[in-house]
């Protein structure tokens, strides 16, 4: 998904003090980083904290970055477990959010394509893809930052692994059970309907 | 095809259903996907879930990208040690052991003056021993003097290759 060694090449830079270089990382990762940091949250405004500190740490770290390893991974696992370590210590914030809108009621906007189904459908469409958001963020912290991984960032269950530094198998087995709970709590909403 | 159907045992809808995510995800062994296909042919109730299923990662896959606000990278460019990193590039750069350091040897060997001097000093002693049948001994000058230029060279060339050596393995 992410150009390793074209990463290893602005860390280079990076580790030089050129500040093009931190900019480039920036321009590449802080899309995916803030999308990751939102959805974990369903806050835009932690979200921009905590995916802020997230490349603040990473800047201030790069000397101890492994370059054997993807810098997007070391990235995704300081984002995710950042994110974790949040929603843990918000613990009660967290259960009494409020599904459709963040927490501080700012309604976040759904950039759907141009080109698509009919409006009625596209409203349905919309809908249904606002039920799959709260239903994300319900999920606990772990099933939540795998799919989101897996479906959001579009990522290979070896790079989750080595993101999360578990087996393959655990990796696997845990997108199914949250696949399985998202289902489960869509077709309960469903029939809420 | 039809030869792997006769090899696997049918699936049962239990198991089917179990392993309809990493169908659709494309993560199933080809052979077990080749069973569920099959089942899937002849099976209306596992064909339902399967739509169930294509339904969720249609929604999971539609989830729009989302971007962090226009001032983002501000805070972050402003807390980067900029100035540590620069100054700590310098001790990154590969080293060679002092021996092989230009300043590990004194000023007056390695001074260009010291070094041309020397080579006409065995120029001239050559030249001596060559032409004006100088007595052995004019030997010594001829080594004394071309010491210096031999030396530094030798030292730029381990140096060289060190380096070269070092920035290779990493
Ligand atoms: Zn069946």
């Amino acid at each position: 998904m992410f150009d390793r060694h074209q990463d290893l090449k602005v860390i280079k830079r990076c580790k030089r003090g050129e500040e093009a270089a931190f900019a480039e990382i920036l321009q590449r990762y802080r899309g995916p980083i803030y999308s990751l940091c939102f959805r974990m949250t369903r806050n835009s405004e932690d979200a921009n904290d905590l995916a802020q500190e997230v490349f603040i740490k990473v800047f201030g770290l790069l000397d101890r970055f492994d370059e054997q390893y993807a810098f997007s991974s070391w990235l995704f696992r300081i984002a995710t477990n950042h994110s974790i370590d949040h929603l843990r210590r918000n613990r009660l914030r967290f259960l009494s959010l409020d599904g459709v809108t963040g927490r501080d009621g700012e309604e976040y906007e759904l950039q759907l394509p141009h080109k698509g189904p009919a409006p009625d459908t596209m409203l349905e469409r919309k809908q249904a893809i606002q039920r799959l958001e709260e239903v994300i963020a319900e999920l606990p912290p772990h099933y939540k930052a795998v799919t989101l991984l897996r479906h959001d960032q579009h990522l290979s269950y070896e790079e989750i692994a080595e993101i999360l530094q578990l087996p393959l198998g655990t990796v696997k087995a845990r997108i199914h059970r949250a696949r399985n709970l998202i289902q489960q709590m869509l077709k309960e909403r469903a029939y809420d309907i | 095809m039809t030869g792997r159907k006769t090899d696997q045992p049918p699936i049962s809808c239990t198991d089917c259903c179990a392993t309809l995510q990493e169908y659709l995800d494309g993560s199933l062994a080809k052979t077990e996907s080749m069973r569920v296909f099959l089942h899937l042919r002849t099976c209306t109730g596992c064909q339902t879930a399967l739509e169930q299923w294509q339904a969720t990662f249609g929604l999971l896959e539609a989830m729009p990208a989302l971007g962090p606000p226009a001032d983002f990278d501000r805070r972050i460019l402003a807390a980067v040690p900029y100035e540590s990193y620069r100054s700590m590039a310098d001790l990154r750069q590969p080293r060679v052991p002092v021996i092989l350091a230009e300043e590990t040897l004194p000023v007056w060997v390695r001074s260009p003056v010291t070094r041309l001097a020397g080579m006409v000093m065995a120029a001239a002693a050559g030249i001596a021993m060559g032409w004006f049948q100088a007595p052995p001994n004019f030997a010594y000058g001829v080594v004394v003097g071309l010491l210096p230029e031999a030396v530094v060279r030798l030292q730029g060339m381990l140096r060289v290759a060190t380096l070269a050596l070092r920035r290779s393995g990493g």
